[in-house]
């Protein structure tokens, strides 16, 4: 009976760090994002180039999404620009052979939610507000959990609508 | 706290490196210190109040042993507590330089908190001298004692925790709002039962090892010490786990990464090993555990520290871009500047224009054929012989036709010098091939 | 610590971490970028779009305009100002959009060898078939085309191909040809074709048979325009029939005339005005004495209807400034059906309809519609081997021709059997080729919705499958390169003299300008047949069985579409399953509404017999059964040998009971109000206030600028269900089968609740949510998952929902639906169907209670476009489903607390009344009635 004790310690700790192995696996599989097919430095485009967002962006004002920008877009810079780097060339495959390329969504809400970007950005709310400063960031990443305590908090705090009706689809 | 803010010189990318260990090893400072003041107060006063009742000595002596030996006088107090906090309010508000998260003020004010906190545990110790005398002082003493660094306790992690909510900066203006947040209650008490914890390792290890332990020690009284403080801490090391797991659990999506679930599941192995010991400590009563125990349990406090760390540096990495790339602009005002008062080779004229052309307006222009802006040889007659107007044009562009050139000329932020010394390169150029 | 003890603890401690993180693979979503964005001027992401389109789901040609997101099609409406339809669709042209999607539909060419289809390329079962043609006629056999009404361009094109291919276009194929009708009509006005109908612009209408709101010519404008003309003020609507129809109990009166009885009817009326000299235009005298006379006796005998019924009649429809007789439906396709419809035609010359409000020009174009005579003809042709390819297009005689005329079998006898359709059927069957059609969203064309008016089409999606439509087929057959969008283009430049195409599908139709002249009757062509006939049929005797085309199926074409099958009978509320509706004097046996159990009954007719569950129909005269035409044994029809009328009344038809009972879903638990007052009767209706509002947990809401309302006016309700059908597409409203709905779980957010009256009378109450102010069911969910917003909404929040259902059980209105399952899984929307989805709308997953929300994305986008011109929303704007999809306008929706809005004006006439409103849920929707008009007017 003696030693049972440790055996005991040892399944309790065993067990917690499978739980923390777990939160791990799950964020791995879920919320940690695949890398994007193309590197694109939003950096270079926002920061550097001074580039607006509805540049690319471009229904952002006029509906609900704010849509990934159309390839031909990225082609009128891009086509005879001289800068060489591999994510170039694998942009310019992707349009030679006329594929899109399927980016990985990084920022995505429920399906029961209604989300209009025209209406917060009417509201003037900054991009940055939800997104980060985009001229600053290589990569895209979450900056905001987008949970209901986020958007009902700023809400709150700019005495928008806190109707359930208004996001709840 | 804006004054602050505002002197604080902008932190150089070196400086915010450095920031982010100095602030751990702070905290390695103050949490345990912290947590040992605060479990101590809290058990001797328990004892105490035990002794008083059941008219044991064995109680009353050990509470007050206990508060002799394990709670330092307040010079020592405040090294370990009041001078970390402050410095860590002033490295993170450097760290999290112009966001709106006015971090400074939680720890000023928890400061503020932990100065009486100190003071009342000191006089709480001293006041085991009158307790027979007056009682009720020495209780109340314990009590307030208790209640300030218990309030310091909360400042403290609640500062510590928004710093890895981004989000919530916004949002949350005072300390008040801030302590009632979900995410540092759970923190909370995580701190608190670790703090039990840790002076059950620490009581036993400063009664059998520190300075070859406590002298006139029956073998009654030595057992048990030994039986309480290893209880006390094995009992709630294996609680600590529970709101350790749960804490990480509850870190907001951005703040995840690999490492810290690795640092998580090493921090299990540790505590394992310790609660191992322990309970060899209580079954085969061989105090030579004690050190490695302590050892131990503080390696534990580091490693959750250090999880901590690697949370914040994750939930922070894109303020960390936000530092770099201000820092560089900096540096190139400043460098620019330093080159104009030092007088300088001021790099001037076509030939730095040259450099400046090759570097930028190469991406997009060409001299003679159209890229994505227009040809040179197109464009420069309208300028000719006007250098100024030209490199008025270069610093802040206009669009002329946009179906023709959809992509906007952007405004490059360049210092007059620049500008000015592409623009006479250009107009060299243009004039050697017209 | 031993060393192994220590090693033993590390591995176990890895292996732990290692395992638990082996998760599931990345299923990371997707975003795909345009390559160039589109460069049409209305696209926004996101954003609906309208394109105009015709509906093609039967041959009526309304027009209609489909809403667009992201390029799918998601929901059809009439199209405004559509001279024919203005603005509705009737229930089975809203359901249409279901047959785009359906994944049942034939995606690609197939061919048989060898007993089994094969799938092949377009090219090689064209190649096939021209094959098949030249061998046909190097053998000397006749190749025939045999289609559905083709109206339009589209018959010019099968002229050309029939006559470059030889191929002989036989009359056109429907199931209702009102074959009598038209031979009426080229008797006395030698037209071919049935006149358009100009109800709004009469006073006194006379429906004999024809049921108008059900599936006569176009029930659509029928409904509008019986609308339009009660909407003018003074406007009666008496119809007769020999059983019960939805038409008959919305008219302003009905009558029940015997079986057969119709002919005497009108020869009485026909004499009374002759003999009075009454009406516009007088007989030839020898037509007037060749008239046989019939006494007010004879003809009280012969109809069973009344003397007075029939005097006070007579007289109305003389003194009536502009009457309408409309003839058709059961009193045609009946023997002795012609004699009816001459009468009625001499009728209308008599009295002047001609011209005024029987109208000629906007006839129907049915002119190269065949009849039964020509199936046996091709029968006959065909058991003699002369034909050689058959080629059928956009019917399916085999599911609506009498069984006596053994059409499959001499089917069988053709060399090669072309079947151009886009579901399977017994005749994709029998077929050598299948040919799948584009629905017609998917392709060009241009249907005539009247004589005078061409509705034209341009395709609103790509196509989903690898089909072409018919005139694509022909152009393929007759070798052209060209395909038949472009030749249609150039077409509409010649025919219809419109040279900019785009403006012309804006406009959505085009007028002919065909004028059928000044038309008389052909006095001796009349004599002659007054002479040569025996006006007045024998009633029938003993039993008698109409089977009457169904408002959910037409013909049974539309049963492709599982949706109409899903929306229940708005009679019988029946929605799965056969049935017969009988009368209570059949006393067929205990009917147990709430266990859905119904007596079973052997109906024979005419040699053959079913067994069927029976519905006791109220007010159903004894010893008459109705069924809906599809449900109805085939064999127990026959036809009309002189003008090939399918005649659709068994005589001699009997029907007993059998004892057993059976399991039919009839979704309503009873009809009858038992004493509750749901609609109340003129004059004992109470006012506003007088029940005092029920209390309820949450705080008193004021309303600021919106209190959303909803007026129903059961008057101009028809109970045509097309608001049902709006509702289950615009709110992905998942179709559920016939299993649940025998466990009475019904999914549809409004349904048309029919109560019989003891006077004879039916009203229909069209119930959906009410959006009460106390709403019974907020208090009572635990999670506040219902709740009562700022603008009087009762709005459901879905994923908080936990499904325990106690706000169902305790809705007064039982408005409130349950999902039992996942619809997604249970394959309600399979693939294709997910891109019909509304991306406004949540699918509601399992587990989560789901009501009507007065179309809350409606209202919420009507805001954000009234937001973006900083105003508030003007009445008007927003239009929910139901109330778009509403031909009679009966519903009216808008805010009430804006008092100059059609809403509020029309809540406030004080003969309106609310349902249940003596429980204190003070609901957001008024009702009216007839009745209550009545009793007001």
């Amino acid at each position: 009976m003696r030693n049972i004790v440790p055996i005991l310690l040892f399944g309790f700790f065993a067990t917690m760090s499978a739980a923390l192995m777990g939160f791990g696996a799950y964020w791995d599989t879920f919320e940690h994002a695949e890398p994007q097919p193309i590197a694109f430095p939003h950096d270079t485009h926002a920061g550097k180039l001074g580039l607006e967002c509805t540049h690319c962006h471009t229904s952002v004002e006029k509906s609900r999404f704010a849509t990934v920008p159309a390839m031909s877009i990225c082609m009128s810079c891009h086509e005879n620009a001289q800068i060489d780097s591999p994510e170039l060339d694998k942009l310019k495959e992707y349009w030679t052979n006329k594929e899109p390329v399927p980016w990985v969504r990084i920022h995505s809400m429920a399906d029961h939610v209604y989300f209009s970007h025209k209406r917060h950005i009417k509201a003037g709310v900054e991009c940055a507000t939800c997104h980060g400063d985009m001229t600053v960031v290589k990569e895209v990443k979450k900056v905001r959990t987008f949970s209901m305590g986020f958007c009902v908090g700023c809400h709150r705090a700019n005495n928008a609508p806190q109707e359930c009706s208004t996001c709840h689809k | 706290m804006e004054f602050l803010q505002l002197n604080l010189s902008a932190p150089k990318a070196s400086d915010v490196e450095i920031a982010r260990y100095v602030v751990i090893l702070l905290s390695l400072l103050v949490v345990p210190y912290l947590s040992i003041l605060f479990g101590t107060t809290l058990l001797s006063l328990g004892l105490s109040w035990r002794g008083k009742t059941e008219e044991d000595a064995k109680f009353t002596r050990l509470s007050h042993d206990m508060a002799d030996r394990l709670i330092g006088g307040f010079g020592v107090s405040s090294i370990m507590v009041l001078l970390p906090i402050l410095t860590m309010g002033i490295s993170f508000s450097q760290i999290l330089y112009n966001t709106d998260s006015n971090i400074f003020q939680y720890f000023f004010l928890t400061f503020l908190i932990a100065i009486p906190a100190l003071i009342l545990t000191n006089m709480y110790k001293k006041s085991f001298e009158t307790r027979d005398a007056n009682p009720t002082g020495h209780y109340l003493l314990g009590l307030l004692a208790l209640g300030g660094l218990k309030t310091t306790i909360w400042g403290f992690v609640s500062s510590v925790t928004i710093i890895t909510f981004p989000e919530k900066w916004p949002l949350i203006q005072s300390l008040i709002p801030l302590t009632f947040d979900w995410n540092v209650v759970i923190r909370f008490l995580h701190f608190i039962v670790a703090s039990l914890a840790i002076t059950g390792a620490a009581l036993l290890f400063f009664f059998f090892r520190w300075d070859d332990g406590l002298e006139d020690m029956d073998e009654g009284y030595r057992k048990y010490v030994r039986n309480f403080g290893g209880g006390v801490a094995l009992g709630f090391a294996i609680l600590q786990t529970l709101f350790y797991v749960w804490s990480i659990g509850t870190v907001p999506e951005f703040a995840k990464s690999m490492s810290l679930y690795g640092v998580g599941v090493g921090g299990m192995f540790v505590l394992f090993l310790t609660t191992f010991l322990l309970y060899k400590l209580l079954s085969e009563g061989n105090t030579s555990l004690v050190t490695p125990i302590f050892v131990l349990m503080l390696g534990f406090v580091l490693m959750s520290l250090v999880d901590d760390g690697v949370a914040r540096d994750n939930a922070l990495k894109y303020q960390h871009y936000a530092l770099d790339q201000f820092n560089e602009k900096r540096e190139a005002e400043v460098a620019a500047a330093r080159a104009e008062q030092s007088g300088g080779a001021v790099l001037t004229g076509p030939e730095y224009g040259k450099t400046v052309y090759e570097t930028y307006c190469i991406a997009c222009h060409d001299f003679n054929n159209k890229l994505i802006g227009p040809s040179y040889m197109s464009v420069l007659p309208k300028y000719e012989g006007k250098l100024d107007e030209l490199t008025e044009y270069i610093k802040n562009p206009v669009r002329v036709n946009p179906e023709e050139y959809p992509a906007p000329m952007m405004n490059t932020g360049w210092s007059d010098n620049d500008a000015k010394a592409a623009a006479e390169y250009l107009l060299d150029e243009y004039n050697k091939r017209k | 610590m031993k060393r192994r003890d220590f090693l033993k603890f590390v591995g176990m401690a890895s292996s732990a971490s290692i395992l638990a993180s082996c998760g599931v693979e990345k299923s990371s979503e997707k975003i795909i970028p345009y390559l160039v964005p589109p460069d049409v001027e209305d696209y926004i992401p996101g954003e609906a779009m309208y394109r105009n389109t015709v509906c093609t789901e039967c041959s009526a040609g309304c027009g209609a305009t489909a809403k667009i997101i992201e390029w799918n099609p998601i929901k059809l409406d009439g199209q405004a100002g559509h001279p024919l339809n203005d603005g509705a669709l009737c229930m089975r042209g809203q359901a249409s959009l279901v047959r785009l999607y359906h994944p049942n539909r034939l995606s690609n060419p197939r061919i048989r060898k060898g007993g089994a289809l094969e799938d092949v390329s377009w090219d090689e079962a064209i190649k096939f078939v021209r094959d098949g043609l030249s061998k046909a006629n190097s053998s000397g056999k006749k190749s025939v085309y045999l289609a559905g009404q083709t109206t339009g361009s589209l018959s010019t094109l099968l002229d050309s191909f029939a006559s470059q291919s030889g191929v002989e276009r036989l009359p056109a194929y429907e199931a209702f040809s009102h074959a009598n009708l038209r031979r009426a009509n080229s008797i006395l006005f030698n037209i071919n074709d049935i006149p358009g109908y100009k109800i709004d612009e009469s006073d006194y209408l006379l429906s004999v048979g024809a049921d108008l709101i059900e599936t006569f010519l176009n029930p659509v404008s029928n409904s509008q325009q019986i609308y339009k003309a009660r909407k003018g003020g003074h406007f009666t609507w008496v119809h007769v029939e020999p059983a019960i129809s939805l038409t008959g109990y919305k008219a302003d009166e009905r009558k029940t005339v015997k079986p057969g009885g119709e002919s005497s009817l009108l020869l009485f009326l026909l004499n009374y005005m002759v003999s009075n000299g009454l009406g516009k235009n007088a007989l030839s005298s020898n037509l007037r004495d060749g008239l046989p006379s019939i006494s007010m006796g004879q003809a009280a005998s012969a109809t069973g209807l009344s003397e007075d019924d029939l005097n006070h009649m007579a007289q109305a429809f003389a003194q009536a400034k502009h009457p309408l007789l409309i003839v058709g439906g059961s009193a045609t396709s009946q023997d002795g059906g012609l004699s009816t419809a001459v009468l009625a035609g001499m009728i209308q010359w008599v009295s002047g309809m001609i011209g005024t409000t029987v109208d000629f020009n906007n006839a129907e174009g049915m002119n190269n519609v065949g009849s039964l005579l020509d199936i046996k003809n091709l029968a006959d042709r065909l058991n003699g081997n002369q034909i050689g390819v058959a080629f059928i297009a956009r019917t399916n005689p085999l599911a609506t021709v009498p069984a006596s005329m053994k059409l499959a079998e001499s089917l069988g006898n053709a060399a090669m059997r072309v079947v151009m359709t886009d579901f399977d059927s017994e005749l994709t069957e029998m077929a050598d080729v299948i040919l799948p059609l584009s629905n017609g969203m998917e392709s060009w064309g241009d249907v005539a919705a009247s004589t005078a008016v061409t509705s034209v089409m341009k395709p609103v999606v790509s196509k989903l499958y690898d089909t072409l439509s018919e005139g694509d087929i022909l152009m393929k057959l007759m070798g052209q390169a060209e395909d038949y969008g472009t030749w249609l283009q150039s077409q509409w430049k010649d025919v219809l003299g419109v040279s900019d195409v785009d403006a012309l599908i804006k406009k959505g139709y085009a007028d002919t300008g065909y004028s059928a002249g000044n038309i008389t009757m052909n006095a001796n062509a009349a004599q002659s047949f007054v002479s040569g006939n025996k006006l007045t049929g024998a009633a029938a005797a003993g039993g008698v069985l109409y089977a009457v085309p169904s408002i959910r199926a037409f013909d049974g074409r539309s049963t492709d579409i599982p949706l109409t099958t899903e929306i229940p009978d708005p009679l019988s509320t029946v929605s799965y399953g056969n049935y017969v509706s009988v009368s209570e004097a059949a006393n067929v046996g205990e009917v147990n509404p709430i266990l859905k159990d119904y007596p079973v009954v052997s109906v024979e007719g005419k040699g053959a017999s079913m067994e069927l569950p029976a519905f006791v129909q109220p007010h159903m005269p004894e010893n008459v059964a109705t069924i809906q035409f599809h449900q109805l044994d085939k064999s127990m029809l026959t036809m009309d040998s002189n003008t090939g009328e399918l005649i659709t009344r068994v005589d001699g038809a009997s029907v007993n009971a059998t004892g057993r009972t059976t399991k039919l879903s009839a979704l309503a638990g009873g009809f009858d109000q038992q004493h509750r007052q749901l609609i109340p009767k003129p004059g004992d209706h109470h006012h506003e206030g007088e029940f005092e509002i029920g209390q309820t947990l949450y705080p008193e809401i004021k309303y600021e600028t919106y209190r959303w309302g909803m007026h129903i006016d059961l008057e101009s309700c028809t109970g045509c269900e097309a608001c049902v059908a709006a509702c289950y597409i615009e709110n992905n409203i998942p179709v559920t089968g016939e299993d649940q709905h025998l466990m009475g779980r019904e999914m549809s957010w409004i349904r048309i609740q029919p109560y019989y009256n003891e006077d004879g009378t039916m009203d229909s109450l069209v119930m959906m949510c009410q959006q009460c102010g106390t709403a019974p069911c907020e208090n009572v969910c635990p999670v506040y998952a219902t709740y009562h917003n700022d603008e009087g909404l009762n709005v459901m929040v879905y994923n908080r929902c936990v499904g325990t259902r106690y706000c169902h059980n305790n809705c007064p209105y039982k408005v409130r639906r349950f999902n039992y399952f996942d619809w997604t899984d249970e394959g309600a929307w399979a693939e294709p169907m997910t891109r019909m989805l509304n991306p406004d709308v949540y699918v509601r997953p399992k587990g989560v209670m789901e009501k009507c929300t007065f179309c809350l994305h409606r209202i919420r986008s009507g805001k954000d476009f009234a937001k973006d011109e900083n105003r508030d929303v003007r009445d008007g704007e927003i239009q929910v489903a139901c109330q778009q999809a509403c031909p009679t306008n009966a519903i009216t929706f808008g805010n009430l607390k804006d008092k100059n809005s059609e809403v509020y004006k029309k809540s406030q006439m004080d003969k309106n009344f609310k349902v249940l409103e003596l429980l204190g849920t003070n609901p957001a929707i008024t009702y009216s009635t007839k009745a209550n008009k009545e009793e007001h007017a």
